[in-house]
């Protein structure tokens, strides 16, 4: 679409006390209520909205003893600001450095440089004096990141917003009510109307067809009949009463305009007969017709040589998932990414978050009382630039100069990329996003571990503990497939700001390894509860000694359907490589212990979730290492144990 | 306004080459430039295929760009595709905009020349090499001692003056010696300069200078370089260097739509460095111009032209609807040519129209129809004497100035300009120190900023001078949109109580609010509700050269008329050695004369009344005898 609106900065509005958000060709807003993704939506539709909404008095920040901020002055801030900046793209979005002619034409000379990359930025300001309303002022940005202004107000603000328009599309949405207003989407686009060439032809033919209608019709005749007795009352000179089944005139056919829409097989209904989400879907669907179809008017004024403005769209949604199946939500998130123009989507929906690639999500976050609204970052940028800096070391023939020059930066932005996400994150984390269906984005915190035991065992032991399910607290289970594996998962909670913790094994180097990546991603090895297995144990080896060996016992039988199937598993497997270099050895009452761990470990997924239950049953308590361990995440999600 | 008829020649050059190209229009006094320009923009905007783009048409004066806007009024968004204005408003905006380019914090703001000379005496005085130059202590008599600091100022000032016009590149903050000028020289320019950005302000030869460097900025350039398309410009012919290449770093190499109208004839800006070489020499060989040349004087009867061509022949009197008038009288002395002026006034506005015989079209003539001319304006003392004497005309004229400043003359508002532009510029040193001057304060000096005077402010009724300056300057502080009603609240408070104990100041007072209101009235005209701001109306003070055409007779210096017309003009004082200047001595010198007063004879439509006394008083009291003015004699 050649634009973008890249950044939009809020402050002192509602929970948004200062946010700076950057903006995609879509995204995506997740949070919990109240954490301030419909105020965003307000902020901009306040700035661009084609039906602009009031800013007023009420929406200032307070804090949460009702304290307004306190500006330079130390006076209580009533001043609302709403900044965005506007960036020149290419057709899939991303940055260039010059706006195009036609652009350049509507944008004006307000455009700057940053990098000899140009931008258009615009402050939108509230004040709030006495009054309820709000004097509003513009101003034009001379440099976006210190946040300098240019004196003179801005005059072209109208001008921006010919051609640059939002249509918010609030939760509320019905193509039934919107079928009768016309100040709709709907209404706007059939008051357009435009029958063509044959228009005389359609006039006879609805004549013919109401005439035709009443002939065949002997209620209608008869209402007819009885309808002229009203021409003798009042002596008319014209045509009289007459009865139209259809609209007479060719300007009110719009007016009873009707969708309706056929399921499968079955009969062709009107809306009012569909359920609110194909109602609120047909609504959506309708604005982007909208504005398509302003657009294509605007292509066909410019191919003539009219004057026009142009178009860029932006759409503002709000929970557009509602009363929509979840295979229908996953269809509706690919539709509005097809619709021209800005797309900002805020959702509950894991289906529809979902969906989406990891840049375009946004995570709004309440800290006290504002917002915090995080991104996914990824390093390729970062890595470019390393690159670039190795690069210059070569070019300058490796001297210890050039090394000295370089390398300080190289470090810092190593331990900055670091903490970002790669491209094998990225595929390790969508995979696990499909695998819970989009939960993982809508967690309120992560309980990590290695393998799929403690994934199978660890959510009865937690509804053992809680009485609930994990789920049900928001917190998602994930198994990282290996101590190696952590990163992605701690990057992702760092950026989103969701809570983590770590249950890990014991064995081997496994400690120091994850230690290691809390460490690269967090900085502060404090940030993330990490609990180790005591005595060096995996997970199998752990239930085993936190006094388990009967339940272990009567699961195994129970799945290989063999009494003392233990003995079974010794006689056939004894002596045998267990892996290169390591014979077993299950003589003895502790080869028998050994042969009891080996045989969990070789069946994890048949035993781990089945173990677990016969634990659960069994009545002992949980292992000390687990309680610690839900103890630590109830504490820090102030959860409550029933 | 609908589109204009234009003659053959007019249309020929309007379409050119579809818009494209450079193109160099030389056009003669009255041949239409203000039609041939604004026809051209509208060309351009209405009738080419693409519509997204913009044209920037630069004039020299305020008033030629209002002239134009209203021709092209009706042009969907004109506003939008178009910048209409003079060179220094266009270059104000791009400052306003990029200051942080040329490293300001925020928009620096202009002082006019009696500031810059102010600071160029702190700077003469505080540095004692400089002070050596400046002190002439071998000089006995004070008088002859301030007359040689005058001239001493008043060269240093031209010098910086040249030197910004030549857009001097930035000097190195450690260079003592720049371009082997010598010590002195590099402190002078470095400190006069260090002065202004530690206030952050600039001179009127910044303005050009800044936007220069601004524009040097290749990414910079780029965007007014693809906004701008057309690029058309007016008076072409006092295009100075600093101008000609703020054009072409817009342009760069590859844009090259740009028309110049000019008249070489008309060149008489020569002063500030501007020549009509720019157009006829160097735009020429830069951009590959297509030359065009139209001679036709549309403008003026052929009694006019015809004096014109005897002063510059230009190729033949074209035909003119009208035969019109033009005489040259002798009189005996300044006050019997005042009279016959008078007269001639007195006798057009009582028969209210022009017209000829057999010639059906009849012109109203009024006040604003009517200028009485001259090469400088001490020609208007007797005429002015007049004119004050008498009751139809004593507020029926205006003297116009180069610029419309407001200079007030009592104190009370002086103080209160002041304050002004300490409120929008809190770094203002300069104009702060004058306030402390004027009102006298005590104690330890202040320090510079308006907020060390408000705390002297107290909320009470005690109605002393600081105390309301103070309480409005508090107010605009707050609400920098309400200089109107604090302009209404000095008229309540004038109303009900004397705010100066002397006769003198009361008036003076009262003048100067009037003075003040008319400014403000005017600047609200122009600039929409959102952006009537102290600050704008402080940039528009310093740049405003237009006055509102009211019904007014207009006594004008040649100098300020460019591109005016009027009716009816007198052209008074044609002595030798008035006009041309007694200092005229070159060749140059004499030729710009020439085209002074080829300017001067075609701003008439239809009569022109040249008048010359044989007699003058000299300043010293005696009269002496005059002869007629040396262009003249052979056409008597």
């Amino acid at each position: 679409m050649n634009i973008l609106i890249d950044k939009i900065r809020v402050k002192n509005l509602r929970a948004l006390k200062d946010v700076e958000i950057n903006l995609k060709t879509i995204t995506i807003l997740v949070g919990a209520n109240n954490s301030g993704k419909t105020t965003l939506l307000r902020a901009l539709n306040s700035v661009l909205g084609i039906t602009r909404n009031q800013i007023n008095q009420d929406d200032l920040f307070i804090d949460k003893d009702g304290i307004f901020l306190i500006d330079k002055e130390g006076k209580p801030s009533k001043e609302i600001i709403i900044d965005i900046r506007i960036i020149p793209t290419d057709e899939n979005g991303d940055r260039i450095a010059n706006f195009d002619l036609k652009w350049s034409s509507k944008l004006g000379t307000g455009i700057q440089t940053d990098n000899d990359k140009e931008f258009l930025a615009i402050r939108t300001k509230y004040n709030f004096g006495i009054e309820d309303t709000p004097v509003t002022s513009f101003f034009h940005f001379a440099n976006w990141e210190n946040e300098q202004l240019n004196a003179e107000e801005f005059k072209g603000f109208n001008q921006i917003r010919n051609n640059i328009k939002m249509y918010f599309i609030d939760a509320q949405r019905d193509i039934l009510e919107d079928s009768k207003q016309r100040t709709s989407f709907f209404g706007k686009l059939v008051s357009q109307l435009d029958y063509g060439d044959n228009l005389e032809g359609l006039k006879g033919q609805i004549a013919e067809l109401n005439k035709e209608a009443i002939d065949k019709s002997e209620v209608l005749k008869h209402l007819k009949e009885e309808l002229e007795k009203l021409n003798q009352t009042t002596q008319t000179q014209g045509e009289g009463v007459s009865l139209n089944p259809f609209p007479k005139k060719i300007s009110d056919l719009h007016k009873g305009m009707k969708v309706y829409f056929q399921d499968s097989k079955s009969d062709s209904f009107s809306m009012e007969n569909h359920g609110m989400g194909t109602r609120s879907w047909a609504s959506i669907i309708t604005a982007g017709a909208f504005s398509s179809w302003q657009v294509k008017q605007i292509d066909k004024k410019i191919e003539k040589g009219e004057e026009t403005d142009l178009l860029f769209p932006i759409f503002a949604l709000e929970e557009p998932e509602a009363h929509l199946h979840p295979n229908a939500q996953r269809t509706l998130y690919k539709q509005l990414k097809g619709f021209k123009g800005q797309k900002i989507v805020s959702t509950h929906s894991p289906y529809i978050a979902g969906q989406a690639e990891l840049e375009e999500l946004r995570h709004f976050y309440k800290d006290g009382d504002s917002s915090v609204v995080s991104e996914i970052l990824f390093d390729n940028y970062d890595r470019e630039k390393i690159k670039q800096l190795d690069g210059s070391i070569k070019s300058e023939g490796k001297t210890p100069e050039a090394y000295r020059k370089y390398n300080p930066e190289i470090i810092e932005l190593k331990k900055i990329a670091d903490t970002k996400l790669t491209d094998n994150d990225r595929r390790d984390l969508v995979r696990e996003i499909f695998l819970n269906k989009g939960e993982l984005l809508f967690s309120k915190a992560l309980l990590l571990f290695e393998g799929p035991t403690e994934e199978a065992a660890l959510p009865i032991f937690y509804q053992k503990h809680f009485g609930r399910r994990p789920y049900e607290d928001g917190v998602t289970l994930v198994s990282v497939n290996g101590n190696k594996n952590y990163s992605p998962f701690l990057k992702f909670s760092k950026f989103l700001k969701i809570p983590v913790f770590i249950l890990s094994d014991g064995d081997g180097t496994t400690e120091k390894e994850v230690i290691n990546q809390i460490k690269k991603v967090y900085t502060e090895l404090e940030s993330v509860p990490l609990f180790v297995l005591p005595n060096n144990a995996d997970f199998e080896q752990f239930l085993f000694e936190s006094g388990f060996k009967d339940e272990i016992l009567v699961i195994m039988d129970k799945v290989k359907n063999v009494e003392n199937s233990i003995n079974e598993y010794i006689r056939s497997l004894n002596r045998q490589e267990l892996k290169k270099g390591e014979i077993r050895d299950y003589n003895g009452e502790e080869g028998i212990n050994r042969a009891i761990v080996d045989c969990m470990r070789g069946n994890k997924t048949d035993f781990a979730e089945e173990i677990a239950l016969q634990i659960d049953e069994s009545g002992k308590e949980l292992p000390t290492k687990l309680v610690e361990l839900f103890n630590k995440i109830s504490e820090q999600l102030y959860l409550k144990i029933e | 306004m609908s589109k204009a008829i234009l003659s053959k020649e007019q249309e020929v050059i309007v379409l050119f080459n579809e818009g494209e190209g450079a193109v160099l229009v030389e056009a003669a006094a009255g041949s239409g430039k203000t039609r041939i320009l604004a026809e051209r923009v509208r060309y351009l905007l209405t009738e080419k295929k693409d519509k997204f783009f913009s044209v920037l048409c630069l004039t020299f004066t305020n008033k030629a760009a209002e002239e134009m806007k209203d021709r092209l009024v009706g042009i969907p968004k004109l506003s939008e595709r178009a910048f209409i204005g003079n060179f220094h408003e266009f270059c104000l905006a791009i400052i306003r905009s990029r200051y942080a380019d040329i490293g300001f914090a925020s928009p620096p703001h202009i002082f006019d020349q009696n500031d810059g000379k102010k600071i160029l005496e702190e700077v003469l005085l505080s540095n004692p090499i400089l002070k050596e130059i400046y002190s002439f202590p071998n000089e006995e008599s004070v008088e002859e001692r301030n007359k040689k600091q005058r001239a001493k100022l008043f060269e240093c000032a031209d010098f910086i003056s040249t030197q910004k016009r030549q857009l001097i590149e930035m000097i190195p903050e450690f260079e003592t010696n720049y371009k082997n000028w010598n010590e002195k020289t590099t402190l002078l320019f470095q400190d006069y300069n260090r002065r202004l950005r530690e206030q952050n302000a600039m001179d009127y030869d910044d303005i050009l200078l800044y936007a220069h460097r601004i524009l040097l900025k290749t990414s910079v350039a780029n965007i007014y370089r693809r906004t701008y398309q057309y690029i058309l410009i007016d008076e072409a012919q006092d295009l100075n260097y600093a101008q000609y290449n703020i054009i072409k770093a817009i342009c760069g190499a590859e844009h090259k739509n740009v028309l110049m109208v000019g008249d070489p004839k008309q060149a008489i800006y020569g002063f500030n460095g501007s020549s009509p070489e720019f157009m006829q020499k160097i735009f020429l060989e830069d951009f590959c111009a297509v030359r065009k040349v139209i001679n036709k004087n549309y403008r003026s009867s052929k009694a006019v032209l015809s004096l014109a061509e005897k002063i510059q022949p230009n190729g033949g009197v074209g035909s003119n609807f009208f035969e019109g008038l033009a005489e040259i009288t002798a009189f005996e002395n300044e006050q019997s040519e005042a009279e016959f002026i008078i007269s001639k006034i007195k006798y057009w506005l009582s028969k209210g129209f022009y017209q000829e015989a057999n010639n059906e079209i009849k012109e109203p003539i009024s006040f604003k129809n009517i200028a009485v001319l001259g090469r400088n304006k001490f020609v208007f003392s007797s005429l002015i004497k007049l004119l004050e004497e008498d009751s139809d005309l004593k507020n029926r004229y205006y003297l116009k100035k180069g610029l419309e400043k407001f200079e007030p003359e009592s104190d009370f508002f002086k103080i209160f300009d002041l304050g002004t532009r300490i409120l929008v510029n809190p770094k203002d040193n300069l104009h702060f120190r004058q306030i402390e001057d004027l009102i006298k304060l005590q104690g330890p000096k202040k320090s510079n900023n308006l907020e060390s005077l408000l705390t002297f402010y107290q909320d009470d009724n005690d109605i002393t001078d600081l105390n309301l300056h103070l309480k409005f300057w508090n107010h605009l502080k707050n609400n920098p949109k309400s200089l109107g009603w604090v302009l209404e609240q000095f008229n309540q408070v004038l109303k009900s109580e004397s705010i100066s104990s002397s006769e003198v100041e009361s008036k003076q007072i009262s003048f100067d609010l009037k003075q003040l209101e008319k400014l403000w009235k005017s600047f609200v005209r122009k600039e929409s509700p959102d952006n009537q701001t102290l600050t704008n109306f402080r940039y528009f003070l310093a740049l405003n050269n237009s006055k509102e055409n009211k019904e007014e007779i207009t006594l004008a210096t040649v100098h300020t008329t460019k591109g005016l017309e009027f009716e009816i003009v007198f052209l008074i004082g044609m002595n030798d050695g008035v006009f041309p200047d007694y200092r005229a001595k070159t060749v140059a010198a004499l030729k710009e004369e020439k085209n002074n007063l080829y300017v001067a004879v075609t701003r008439a439509k239809r009569a022109l009344y040249i008048t010359y006394p044989n007699m003058r008083k000299m300043p010293w009291g005696t009269e002496k005898e005059q002869s007629i003015s040396r262009f003249l004699k052979d056409i008597n």
